[in-house]
């Protein structure tokens, strides 16, 4: 257990005993969650982790073969939920980790409550007939647009100092890797995200889900969130006033009170 | 001079500006970034989103990844992006930013400079970066791919090693057995045979008969066992010699195979053949054989006549890759009748030429011992019928043996 718990940095804090399980997207760690999680921690017990080759996980645990397939981070977040004993699991995903909570759901159905999907999409590439927002090209600029980045890495790697503004509790400034990621990982990480296509995993869906859907999200935009709400069963479409790809970062308030309200309107206290 | 710095200085500065609000939009741009970019003027970009001068790559990279890092972290530094200029060229451009704070709203401000030379560079060291870890990736491929090589041997060396204890036993327990086996068989033979000449006027027929079936049966059984004895002990035979002495070998064989009763039932007629590499044991049990089965076969009890000659000749070692060749020296031992054998010939060759199964060697043990030794010696085993009636049989074995295959 303490293997699997160490691998992914999980952190526990929290009051209450039905667990939330945050799950950070690409491009960043489990950081991305500080403005949410305190709003939950009276009523929940939070759990956050970083992804195999992200933040302060382990990464020579980090398998090419393995993470080539989103399967394989759902497995991982699986490992996570019975090395630690969890039911009745809130998972809140955001980014690529929606498809991620889909595809762990999926394979066990009874471990999960409900389904938070924060700015999700199935297929980011345009197909057919389907409207995923990018052509392969995009992607493939993308992919050249990180090495380029993490030719000066110093950004992403190594201790920052991290002004904590928005929790003036905590004083002084922290020092902490600000969303640490190793480059070659973060590119396998884009390939696979970027180029998935989980369109046909949806129909399989037995959990009641949120879908939180940004206005303008480049990334996820508003078609990408309605074909979502059609094909996944029981699921409910919220379509944000919040900007961009990270309500979580840009609108934490809003995040959280559409989660809170989905809540009351489909309670989840087990 | 010295004078406080004013807002024309950034509108004109040798870099771009550029301010981000937190939605996405851009609230101001100077001078520097707006010609860059091709527009007349600022209003064309004031108020658009960032999308207008990003590129779609770029603004995947703004929104995973620089967004999130200035807005947590406060600011940037050296963060490639691609804008896009109006008439669609690429400009590529590093980027530093800070986030800020102005009447309590946020916003992101970015300096933008050029990149173009700086990229050219770069995408060489992404280049060479990359066959570097394709490189290691193979290398330490190749490292895996002989640790596995190195714990398969491991393994396959100790089912070997059974396998060898096994076969070891088994052969023990053979020799064991077809040893100890024909003493008993020659006592029921002498026995019986001797109960027979006694009394043979007292014996009512049928008992007269059935002893002399006893005897006969007891007689071949012996036969029988010392084959099996035979064939089992061409596993014991370990030593390998260089030279043997043919001549030395056949004579013996000669005089195996004529029973102690039947003296000068074959005749050799033989010319001296050069010696070869091998097992000495198993030559001598190979032409014992050989001769046992040709006197089996006479038609009549005969004295059978064999002329025995050796060629030596140039033949290709490779017998199953095609297109290799490695020429040895190989002797051919040509054995003929003078027709007697003419009938038997092709079946003798069908035996030892057949695929060896266990009923084979039952019923055919001195052949199946044959077959062992030809293919021990990386030999072949060839018969014909000419003409005139006469058969000749061919051996064939290379005059030096390769290390590894003995």
């Amino acid at each position: 257990m303490s293997n699997i718990l160490a691998r992914h940095n999980v952190r526990v804090s929290g009051e209450g005993t039905q667990p939330m399980l945050f799950a950070h997207g690409f491009g960043c760690d489990q950081q991305m969650w500080r403005r949410i999680t305190p709003a939950f921690e009276k009523d929940f017990k939070v759990i956050v982790f970083d992804y195999v080759g992200s933040g302060k996980s382990d990464l020579s645990a980090y398998n090419p073969e393995k993470y080539s397939h989103l399967q394989g981070y759902a497995d991982d977040l699986l490992d996570i939920c019975r090395a630690m004993g969890l039911h009745d699991v809130i998972f809140v995903g955001h980014s690529v980790s929606s498809m991620v909570g889909v595809l762990a759901a999926n394979k066990a159905p009874g471990l999960f409550s409900r389904l938070i999907l924060i700015g999700p999409s199935a297929r980011y590439i345009n197909d057919d007939g389907y409207i995923g927002g990018f052509a392969r090209k995009d992607i493939e600029d993308l992919l050249e647009t990180m090495d380029k980045n993490y030719i000066g890495w110093a950004n992403f790697l190594g201790p920052a100092i991290m002004k904590n503004a928005d929790r003036p509790e905590l004083g002084q400034e922290l020092t902490e890797s600000f969303c640490s990621t190793d480059p070659i990982i973060a590119r396998q990480f884009a390939e696979v995200t970027f180029f998935s296509d989980n369109r046909g995993d949806l129909e399989k869906v037995r959990v009641p889900s949120l879908i939180l859907q940004c206005s303008d999200d480049l990334i996820a935009p508003l078609a990408v969130g309605e074909y979502l709400h059609e094909h996944i069963p029981q699921s409910t479409l919220q379509v944000m006033t919040a900007t961009g790809h990270c309500p979580h970062v840009s609108a934490p308030d809003e995040t959280i009170d559409l989660i809170q309200q989905y809540f009351v309107n489909s309670p989840v206290i087990a | 001079m010295k004078r406080p710095l004013q807002p024309a200085d950034l509108d004109d500065a040798p870099c771009g500006f550029i301010i981000i609000s937190d939605d996405g939009r851009i609230d101001a741009i100077n001078n520097t970034l707006t010609q860059i970019l091709g527009y007349d003027k600022k209003e064309d970009l004031v108020g658009q989103t960032v999308g207008a001068i990003f590129t779609i790559a770029s603004r995947i990279f703004y929104q995973t990844h620089f967004y999130p890092l200035v807005n947590l972290h406060g600011k940037a530094h050296e963060i490639f992006l691609t804008l896009k200029k109006k008439n669609g060229d690429h400009y590529p451009a590093i980027c530093n930013a800070v986030r800020k704070e102005e009447n309590n709203i946020a916003v992101t401000h970015c300096i933008l400079l050029s990149a173009e030379q700086r990229g050219k560079y770069e995408k060489e060291i992404i280049e060479a970066r990359r066959k570097a870890e394709q490189a290691i990736k193979e290398n330490s491929e190749l490292v895996q791919a002989k640790k596995d090589l190195e714990d398969s041997s491991l393994t396959l060396d100790g089912r070997l090693n059974r396998l060898a204890q096994i076969n070891d036993n088994m052969v023990q327990f053979g020799h064991f057995i077809s040893h100890e086996i024909q003493e008993p068989i020659r006592k029921i033979a002498v026995r019986s045979d001797n109960l027979i000449q006694k009394n043979k006027d007292q014996l009512p027929p049928y008992t007269l008969d059935a002893l002399r079936r006893i005897n006969a049966e007891s007689t071949q059984l012996r036969a029988f066992a010392v084959n099996l004895e035979r064939y089992i002990s061409l596993n014991l035979d370990k030593e390998k010699s260089t030279g043997i002495d043919l001549d030395a070998v056949i004579r013996q064989a000669r005089h195996n195979a004529e029973s102690p009763d039947n003296p000068g039932a074959l005749i050799l007629e033989t010319t001296p053949l050069p010696s070869i590499d091998g097992y000495a044991f198993q030559m001598e049990t190979l032409f014992t054989c050989l001769f046992q089965a040709l006197l089996d076969h006479r038609p009549d009890s005969q004295p059978l006549l064999l002329t025995i000659e050796g060629q030596l000749e140039q033949t290709n070692s490779f017998r199953y890759l095609p297109g290799k060749y490695h020429y040895v020296s190989t002797l051919r031992i040509i054995i003929n009748d003078r027709g007697a054998l003419a009938i038997r010939a092709r079946e003798l060759t069908e035996l030892i030429n057949s695929k060896t199964d266990i009923t084979t060697i039952a019923r055919h043990i001195g052949i199946a011992s044959c077959k062992a030794i030809i293919n021990n010696h990386s030999g072949s085993f060839t018969a014909s019928t000419n003409p005139t009636g006469a058969t000749s049989f061919v051996l064939q074995f290379p005059l030096r043996q390769h290390p590894g295959t003995l």
